[in-house]
C-alpha cells in the first residue's frame, strides 16, 4: 500500500473513536518516520556526504506527529514547523522519496532540492513548511489561523514549535495577538527537553512549560506526548474549540528526542541512564504494546510492517541516489512570482 | 544478507576514527540501535551503533586502530546466516555486495561566464607613460584617430576629457558654460554656410586689426638646440613624479623668456603711443596665448620671473584651465609686460604672431623637432626649435631684440645659466 | 485634474483595491481607530469594517509575521508599519519568511503582501526613527522596493503592488504626506520596475528617488541658469533597477551624479553606482559622483540635521565637477 493512502488511512475518524486500521495505520506511519529518520542519520555519516547542512532527526517524537495528522482536515488547515519536519510532512503524506531526494538536495525533492531538511514544503495538502530560525514561524502559523478566520472555513492552523523557541519574542507576540483577535491557531510546543544542548530548567525560568501560556487568556495544557491516544485527545478538543470560534489554545507535548539535536550535537549533555529511561517510555513501543494487548497487531504483522517499511525506506535512498541534481538554471527560478517591469493594467 | 559496518563520518571535517573501546565481541548477539563501540572522532568520542538485529560476526578494526571513513569496521550477521561463514568471506577480502551507490553525480556548476573581450590594445603611438584620459574621451580620440598622448588634458591631475579632445580636433565640447558656438562641419559640395560673428571674436578681430595696422611689426627668428633642456626635463620629472608633477617643454621656455626679458628690459615693456611713453618693468607679467573654441585669450601669470618650474607648471596650468571655462580673475586679464604663443603641440615649425598692444613684443615658438644641423663641420642630428619674435619698431630696436634672442638661445642651451 | 495630498493618494489605492478585490485588509498600529498615525488610512475603518481594518498592539514581529502567513495562505494584506525604522524589529520576518519561503519551498508558495510606511529622514526624530531601510532590502532576491515621488506616482505603484503576487516594500516618507499633486479621477495604474524622466536634459543624469526627487529638480532649475542642462531620472522602483533608462541616459548625457538620502559606506546609491559603472563604463567623460548623507547617526539638532543630508548646494557642485565648470 503506497505511503500516501496509509498516511490517508492514519488520519481517518478522528472523533468517532479509532478503528483497528486506522490504529494500525497510525502504528505503520510512526514506524515508518522512524525508520525514515534511522536512515537519514546513517546515510548522513555515510563519506562523500550527500545530506549536507542542517539535519534534525524527530526519533523519539512520532506520537505527536502522527497525532496532528490524525486530526488535521486536509482542505481547510494548515500545518507550520520548525525545522525538525521530517516526521510531520510524512505523516501528512510526503511521498518519502520526494523526502529523501530532498536531503539529497535532488530536483526530485519536495522543494526541488532548494529548501533542504529544515524546508520540507507540501502546500497543497497544507504543509506550509519547515523553518530555520527559532520562533520565526509561529507568527506565520497565526496568519494563516488568520486567513482561515478571514475565509470562515472553519479551519485551523497547527503552528508548532520547540522547547527552546518559548523564549523567542516572537512566541509571547504571537499568543497575545492571536488570542486578542481569536484566531484558530493551535499553539503545540514539543517539548524534548532540550534546546540543542540546554536542557529546560537551564533556559526557561518557569519550569512547567504549560504554564508559560499564561497571561495570555488561552487554555494551557501539558499533555504527554509519548501517548498517542492522549496527544490526539488533546489536540481534538483544541480543534474543537478553535474550530468554533473560541480561539487558539497551547498545549505542551512532553516528549523525547533520542537523537542529539542535530547531526553534530555530540550528545554530551546527557546520560545513557537518562537515555535508557527515555526509550522505556518510546511512542512506537507505547502504541504497539497497546495494540498487541488488543489483539490488532501481533509480531508476524509487525515482521511484516517492518519490512514493508525497510522496503520503502531503501527504495527512498535508491530514488534519491538516481535523481538528477537540478540544473543550473534552476538557480534563477522560483525567486519571484511575478515578471518584471509589471503592469496589472486591467483596471 | 550480513550487514557491513563502515566508519563512519561523524562530523564535516572527519577522516578518520579510531575504535577506543569495543562493547561487544565477536560471535555476540546484538540487537538493533544498540551501541558496541566507541569511536573517537576529531571533536569527540561518539558510540558506533547497529541498525540491525543478529551476531557480531567480524571485527575488522580492533581497538586502538585508525580506520578511515568509510572503511570496514564490523560485519553483522543477519538472520539466517553462519557468522563463521560471514566471518570467512569478510577476512577474505571478499566485502559483502556493497550497495550500489551510483558515484555521486557531479554536480553540473553555472556554465563559465563568458571570457571577458580582451581590452582593446593602447593605440599604436601612445606614449609608455600612463594617460589619464576619461573612458568617452578615449573611445572619440580612437574614434577620430587621435593619439591621446598629444593631446593636452584639462580635468583633474590632467585629465584628458571630451572637450580635450574635441576641441583638440576642432569641435565645439560640451557642456560649455557659455554660448554654445556654431559647430564646424564639412560643408556639402556646391553648400554654403553663413556663421555670424560672436561677440568674442568681433572683439578679437577688431583688436588685431588695429594691431596690424598700427604697429610696425619687425620680426627675428633664431633655432635654439634643445637637447640639454629635454635631458634636464627628463631628470626632473622623474623626481616630481611623486608629486604628480609633469613638467613640461613650455616651462623650460617661458623660464627662459623671463630670465631673458629681466636682462633685456626694453622688451619687457608697454608702449603708450599717445603718450610717447614706454613703461618698462623691474618684473615679468608673462601672457601665455591659449587657444579656446571660438577664439583666443591670453592670461596674465604675474611675477613670473619669481617662479620656480614647479610652480610655473601647476600656476600655468590651472590659470590656462580657468582661461578656457572663462573664470579669471581681473588681475590675470591685464597687465601682460610680454606674451608667449606656442604652436609647437600643433606641429608648425616656425610662424610669426600679431603683438598684443600696449606690449612691444611677443615670442612665436614653433614645434622640438630632431633636424640635421651642422656642428663642428659634420652634419649631426640636434632637438632643435625655432623662435620668431615680433616686435613694435617704435620702441624696440633690431639689435635689442637680437640680443634679447641671443640671450634666450645660451639659457635654453645651457639652463643651468637660469639658477642663477 | 483633481490635485490631492500625497496621504490620500495612498489612501484611494488602498480603498480603491479593497473595494475590487474582498481579499486585501489592512493591518498596523493605529491604522483603525486613530485613522491612521499620519492620517493616511483615514475613514477607512468606518468604510470597510473591523474585519479588513485592524488595530495591532505594538508587536511588528507578530503582525508582519501574521501578514506573511495570510499572504502563504492566499490573502493580499496591506501591512502598515507606521516607520520603516519600526521594521528593524521584526527584519527576520521579512528577510526570512516573505523573501524566500518562495524560493526554499521550491516555487510551491507566493507572497502577495505590501509592507508600507515612511522612510528616512523626517524632522529632528532623531537618530532611531530616521532610518533609511531602502539598501537592507533592495539587496534581497525575493523583494520588491517601490518608493514614489508624488501623489501620482503613489496611487498608480501601490494600485499595482497590491495587486502584484510578490512581496513588495513600499517606502513613503512622512514629510511628502502633505505634498500635493494632480492625479487622475479615473483610476489607473502604473508599472513596477520602470523609472520615470521627470525633467529632460542633456548635460548630466541625475538619478534620484522619494523625496529627492524633489531637490534634484531645484538643483537642476540652478544649475540651467548656470548654462547646464540635467536630466532627472525617478527612480520609482528600487528593486528591480530600471538599468536601462539609465545606460541611456548616460549614453547621452555622459555624466551621471546618484543623489540618496543612504549612507555613504554600502548605502542604496552605493549599489546603484556600481550597477551603472557596469554597464555605461565607456560612456562616462567623468566618475559617477553620489551626493548623500555624511557617515554619522542622525542628529536631532535641526541644524546639524539638515548638514548631514543632501542639498541643492552639494548636487550643485557635484554637477559642476564632473562637468569641469
Amino acid at each position: 500500500m503506497s505511503v500516501v493512502n496509509q498516511a490517508n488511512e492514519a488520519q481517518a475518524a478522528v472523533t468517532t473513536g479509532a478503528q483497528a486500521p486506522v490504529m494500525l495505520a497510525r502504528l505503520r506511519m510512526m514506524m515508518l518516520i522512524r525508520r525514515f529518520e534511522e536512515r537519514t542519520y546513517q546515510e548522513y555519516t555515510k563519506p562523500g556526504q550527500r545530506i549536507g547542512g542542517f539535519c534534525h532527526l524527530y526519533s523519539g517524537q512520532e506520537a505527536v506527529a502522527v497525532g496532528v495528522a490524525a486530526v488535521f482536515q486536509k482542505g481547510r488547515d494548515y500545518l507550520i514547523n520548525a525545522y525538525r519536519d521530517h516526521g510531520h510532512s510524512l505523516a501528512l503524506g510526503m511521498d518519502p522519496r520526494a523526502a529523501m531526494a530532498e536531503l539529497f538536495g535532488r530536483s526530485t525533492g519536495c522543494s526541488k532540492g532548494k529548501g533542504g531538511s529544515m524546508h520540507y514544503f507540501q502546500v497543497e495538502v497544507g504543509n506550509m513548511g519547515g523553518h530555520g530560525i527559532v520562533g520565526g514561524q509561529i507568527p506565520l502559523g497565526t496568519g494563516l489561523a488568520f486567513a482561515c478566520r478571514y475565509r470562515k472555513n472553519g479551519g485551523v492552523a497547527f503552528t508548532l514549535f520547540g522547547d527552546g523557541a518559548l523564549n523567542q519574542g516572537s512566541f509571547a507576540e504571537s499568543m497575545n495577538l492571536a488570542s486578542l483577535w481569536k484566531l484558530p491557531c493551535l499553539f503545540i510546543c514539543e517539548n524534548n527537553g532540550m534546546a540543542m544542548g540546554t536542557q529546560v530548567h537551564r533556559s526557561s525560568a518557569e519550569a512547567d512549560l504549560a504554564r508559560r501560556g499564561m497571561g495570555f487568556a488561552m487554555p494551557c495544557r501539558n499533555v504527554n506526548g509519548n501517548v498517542l491516544d492522549e496527544v490526539i485527545e488533546a489536540l481534538g478538543e483544541a480543534c474543537d474549540r478553535a474550530r468554533s470560534g473560541q480561539g487558539p489554545s497551547y498545549l505542551v507535548m512532553n516528549t523525547y528526542r533520542f537523537r542529539g539535536h542535530s547531526m553534530s550535537d555530540p550528545l554530551k549533555y546527557r546520560t545513557r541512564d537518562e537515555l535508557e529511561r527515555a526509550k522505556q517510555q518510546d511512542p512506537i513501543v507505547l502504541y504497539r504494546e497497546k495494540l498487541r494487548k488488543q489483539g490488532i497487531v501481533n509480531d508476524e504483522m509487525l515482521e511484516d510492517m517492518e519490512q514493508q517499511i525497510a522496503a520503502i525506506v531503501d527504495e527512498a535512498v535508491q530514488f534519491a541516489n538516481a535523481s538528477p541534481h537540478p540544473e543550473p538554471q534552476e538557480l534563477f527560478t522560483d525567486v519571484l512570482a511575478e515578471q518584471y517591469p509589471l503592469s496589472k493594467g486591467d483596471v | 544478507m550480513s550487514a557491513t559496518i563502515t566508519m563512519p563520518q561523524l562530523s564535516d571535517t572527519m577522516v578518520e576514527g579510531t575504535v577506543v573501546k569495543w562493547h561487544r565481541k565477536e560471535g555476540d548477539a546484538v540487537k538493533a540501535n544498540e551501541e558496541i563501540a566507541d569511536i573517537e572522532t576529531d571533536k569527540a568520542t561518539m558510540p558506533l551503533e547497529v541498525f540491525e538485529a543478529g551476531v557480531l560476526a567480524h571485527i575488522a578494526a580492533g581497538e586502538g586502530q585508525k580506520v578511515k571513513v568509510g572503511e570496514v569496521i564490523a560485519v553483522i550477521a543477519t538472520a539466517g546466516e553462519d557468522p563463521a561463514a560471514v566471518k570467512k568471506q569478510a577476512m577474505n577480502g571478499k566485502a559483502p555486495a556493497a550497495e550500489q551507490t551510483p558515484s555521486p553525480a557531479a554536480p553540473v556548476g553555472p556554465p563559465a561566464p563568458p571570457a571577458a573581450a580582451a581590452p582593446a590594445p593602447a593605440p599604436a603611438g601612445a606614449s609608455s607613460q600612463r594617460i589619464r584620459i576619461s573612458p568617452l574621451a578615449r573611445r572619440i580620440a580612437a574614434e577620430k584617430g587621435i593619439d591621446p598622448s598629444r593631446i593636452r588634458g584639462t580635468g583633474p591631475g590632467g585629465r584628458i576629457v571630451e572637450r580635450d579632445v574635441r576641441s583638440y580636433s576642432g569641435a565645439p565640447p560640451r557642456p560649455s558654460a557659455g554660448p554654445v558656438p556654431a559647430t564646424v562641419s564639412a560643408i556639402e559640395p556646391g553648400q554654403t554656410q553663413v556663421v555670424a560673428m560672436s561677440k568674442m571674436r568681433s572683439a578679437i578681430a577688431a583688436a588685431l586689426q588695429r594691431s596690424k595696422q598700427l604697429i610696425p611689426h619687425f620680426y627675428e627668428t633664431i633655432d635654439i638646440e634643445m637637447d640639454a633642456v629635454l635631458r634636464l626635463r627628463q631628470k626632473l620629472n622623474q623626481r616630481l613624479e611623486k608629486q604628480g608633477v609633469k613638467l613640461s617643454i613650455s616651462d623650460f621656455v617661458n623660464k627662459a623668456v623671463a630670465t631673458a626679458l629681466l636682462e633685456h628690459p626694453a622688451l619687457n615693456a608697454r608702449f603708450n603711443a599717445e603718450a610717447g611713453q614706454i613703461t618698462r618693468y623691474g618684473d615679468v607679467n608673462l601672457g601665455i596665448a591659449t587657444a579656446i573654441p571660438d577664439g583666443l585669450i591670453v592670461p596674465v601669470l604675474r611675477g613670473f620671473n619669481r617662479l620656480s618650474l614647479v610652480e610655473i607648471r601647476q600656476r600655468t596650468a590651472d590659470l590656462v584651465e580657468r582661461a578656457r571655462a572663462q573664470r579669471l580673475k581681473r588681475e590675470e586679464q591685464t597687465e601682460a609686460t610680454f606674451t608667449v604663443s606656442t604652436l609647437g603641440a600643433a606641429g608648425v615649425r616656425e610662424f610669426s604672431a600679431i603683438i598684443n598692444p600696449p606690449e612691444v613684443a611677443i615670442l612665436a615658438v614653433g614645434a622640438v623637432e630632431a633636424r640635421a644641423v651642422v656642428r663642428d663641420g659634420q652634419v649631426v642630428a640636434r632637438t632643435m626649435m625655432t623662435v620668431t619674435l615680433s616686435a613694435d619698431h617704435r620702441a624696440v630696436d633690431g639689435a635689442a631684440a637680437a640680443e634679447f634672442l641671443v640671450t634666450l638661445k645660451s639659457l635654453l642651451e645651457d639652463p643651468a645659466l637660469m639658477l642663477m | 485634474m483633481p490635485t490631492i495630498q500625497f496621504r490620500e493618494a495612498l489612501r484611494q489605492a488602498m480603498w480603491e483595491e479593497m473595494e475590487r478585490d474582498p481579499t486585501v485588509f489592512l493591518m498596523g498600529e493605529e491604522v483603525g481607530e486613530y485613522q491612521g498615525a499620519y492620517k493616511v488610512s483615514e475613514g477607512m475603518l468606518a468604510h470597510f469594517g473591523p474585519g479588513r481594518v485592524l488595530d495591532t498592539p505594538i508587536s511588528e514581529t507578530a503582525f508582519s509575521g501574521l501578514g506573511i502567513g495570510a499572504a502563504m495562505a492566499g490573502l493580499r494584506p496591506i501591512v502598515e508599519f507606521m516607520s520603516w525604522s519600526f521594521s528593524l524589529v521584526c527584519f527576520d520576518q521579512l528577510m526570512n519568511n516573505a523573501a524566500n519561503v518562495r524560493y526554499m519551498s521550491g516555487g510551491q508558495l507566493k507572497v502577495p503582501i505590501v509592507f508600507r510606511g515612511g522612510n528616512g529622514i523626517a524632522h529632528q526624530l532623531g537618530a532611531t526613527h530616521s532610518h533609511r531601510v531602502d539598501a537592507l532590502y533592495s539587496r534581497v532576491p525575493g523583494l520588491v522596493v517601490v518608493a514614489p515621488s508624488t501623489p501620482y506616482d503613489a496611487k498608480g505603484l501601490l494600485k499595482t503592488a497590491i495587486r502584484c503576487d510578490d512581496p513588495v516594500i513600499f517606502l513613503e516618507s512622512e514629510v511628502m504626506l502633505s505634498d500635493r499633486g494632480e492625479v487622475p479621477a479615473e483610476p489607473y495604474t502604473l508599472p513596477l520596475g520602470v523609472a520615470d524622466v521627470k525633467r529632460p536634459g542633456r548635460d548630466v543624469t541625475l538619478v534620484c528617488w522619494s523625496k529627492m526627487v524633489k531637490l534634484c529638480l531645484k538643483a537642476a532649475e540652478e544649475l540651467a541658469a548656470a548654462g547646464l542642462d540635467a536630466e532627472v531620472i525617478d527612480l520609482r522602483t528600487l528593486r528591480p533597477l530600471d538599468e536601462g533608462t539609465l545606460a541611456a541616459s548616460i549614453a547621452r548625457t555622459h555624466r551621471c551624479v546618484v543623489v540618496d538620502e543612504d549612507w555613504p559606506y554600502c548605502g542604496m546609491g552605493a549599489g546603484i553606482v556600481e550597477r551603472l559603472y557596469a554597464r555605461v563604463f565607456d560612456e562616462l567623460d567623468a566618475p559617477i559622483r553620489r551626493v548623500c548623507c555624511e557617515d554619522v547617526p542622525v542628529p536631532y539638532s535641526h541644524y546639524l540635521e539638515a548638514r548631514m543630508q543632501p542639498s541643492v548646494e552639494k548636487v550643485v557642485a557635484a554637477v559642476k565637477e564632473i562637468c569641469y565648470v
